[in-house]
């Protein structure tokens, strides 16, 4: 029962008691997993449809022209509202708030799962040199993904949107802030794009409130720099 | 390799694993019901407690069905299962706060046990819930190279980091053993 203690604690570690899973558990969850895999069946590496879009479920024509009046609806609409005018664009810590799209957006709390897009849409990967992002688009939400080098998704953000919109990955960067590295992503549909600040912990990318509201409406990955830069200084 | 590793890899899984992401029904089936226990044994070294591990082995074997496709054979499939697994166990930790109360857990068991005569009557399970309550990287260092004895190069390629970060993360680990011990 006991073990002993060596000087160096890592050379004689005892063995670790692994107990027996339930075997209830194990088929319930063998089975769920495999009727799963059966309704959606996993697709290799790379076949995902390239630059497969779902705009108003209609044709790219129709779905450009859709998004246009959409986008100039939405903008015009906020233009114009008094509350946009009057209020600051970052009046509280939350990126959601800093622009005219994704005004829902959700960060999802701290440490809890998300409830798993990747189980029920396919990923619309996207590539910016090494890095590798990705997107999916259910009926009433989307996330934003990183993918590090083993392929493995980290989930970023997850947002609401309407049914009618899939938003997109325009552009990334990775830059450095204050010796941090921060992940810039900018996304959204049609015109109603922003850029979003995700800074490196320990735990993978993190979206940062603050660094958001310094970058959404950047013109370009060359402009976020420059600000993120100007945000060190400046702090 | 390691002893217990073969039993997630080889050249059956492998194959198992191409027949699944061409959508094989019966491959996949296979897969997952060989794969279980490895999830399980992995998920259980991390959190310490069957229940939770069950639950981590439960999410991982979902995102199996579903995310399979994402695994691109540039690693092995063994050391692609350990990170997901891994990760999903430390998402479930920070999702539960359960790493703080391990960190009470082990403040109060280095309080409670002061002298080596203690130390020595120390059972496994104490031991390795202190482990458990290291930082996340010297952790999953002790439980993949003393717990999976893997090497530490196979370690750092499931921990994406360098063969000598292994060693930093073991070094820094024994030395915080040695005080919570």
């Amino acid at each position: 029962m006991n073990q002993p203690v060596s000087h160096d604690p890592l050379s004689q570690l005892p063995p670790d008691r692994i107990p027996e899973p339930s075997p209830g558990h194990v088929q319930e969850t063998i089975a769920a997993a495999q009727q799963l895999f059966a309704r959606q069946p996993v697709r290799m590496p790379g076949s995902h449809k390239p630059g497969r879009r779902v705009f108003f479920g209609r044709t790219w024509m129709e779905a450009i022209l859709g998004a246009g009046l959409v986008s100039t609806a939405c903008v015009l609409a906020l233009v114009l509202s008094p509350a946009f005018l009057m209020t600051p664009l970052a009046p509280e810590p939350e990126p959601v708030q800093t622009g005219p799209i994704r005004t829902e957006m959700m960060v999802p709390p701290q440490g809890v799962q998300p409830l798993d897009l990747d189980m029920i849409v396919d990923l619309e990967p996207y590539t910016n040199g090494e890095l590798r992002l990705g997107v999916r688009n259910a009926d009433d939400r989307f996330a934003l993904y990183h993918v590090d080098e083993q392929g493995l998704e980290q989930q970023l953000l997850e947002g609401r949107k309407g049914a009618a919109e899939a938003v997109s990955i325009f552009d990334a960067v990775l830059a450095e802030w204050d010796g941090q590295q921060v992940l810039a992503v900018r996304s959204g549909f049609g015109d109603l794009q922003r850029w979003d600040a995700f800074v490196e912990t320990r735990f993978g990318f993190e979206v940062s409130a603050a660094l958001s509201r310094q970058i959404w409406d950047a013109a370009d990955a060359a402009e976020v720099e420059q600000r993120l830069a100007a945000a060190v200084s400046g702090s | 390799m390691l002893k217990e590793a073969a039993v997630a890899d080889g050249p059956d899984v492998e194959e198992l694993v191409v027949r699944s992401q061409r959508g094989d029904q019966q491959a996949f089936n296979r897969l997952i019901t060989s794969q279980y226990h490895f999830i399980f044994r992995v998920a259980f070294r991390v959190l310490g407690h069957k229940s939770d591990a069950e639950d981590v082995t439960q999410t991982v074997c979902l995102r199996l069905a579903t995310s399979l496709s994402s695994f691109d054979h540039r690693a092995s499939f063994t050391s692609w299962l350990y990170r997901v697994t891994m990760n999903v166990a430390r998402d479930f930790l920070r999702a539960q706060g359960r790493r703080k109360r391990l960190v009470d857990g082990a403040a109060v068991l280095a309080s409670e046990h002061v002298n080596a005569e203690q130390d020595a009557q120390r059972p496994v399970e104490d031991i390795w819930s202190v482990v458990r309550s290291l930082p996340e990287k010297q952790r999953d260092a002790v439980i993949l190279v003393h717990g999976e004895e893997l090497s530490q190069e196979e370690a750092a390629r499931i921990m994406s980091c360098k063969k000598v970060t292994v060693a930093w993360h073991l070094h820094n680990a024994r030395k915080a053993l040695r005080d919570l011990l």
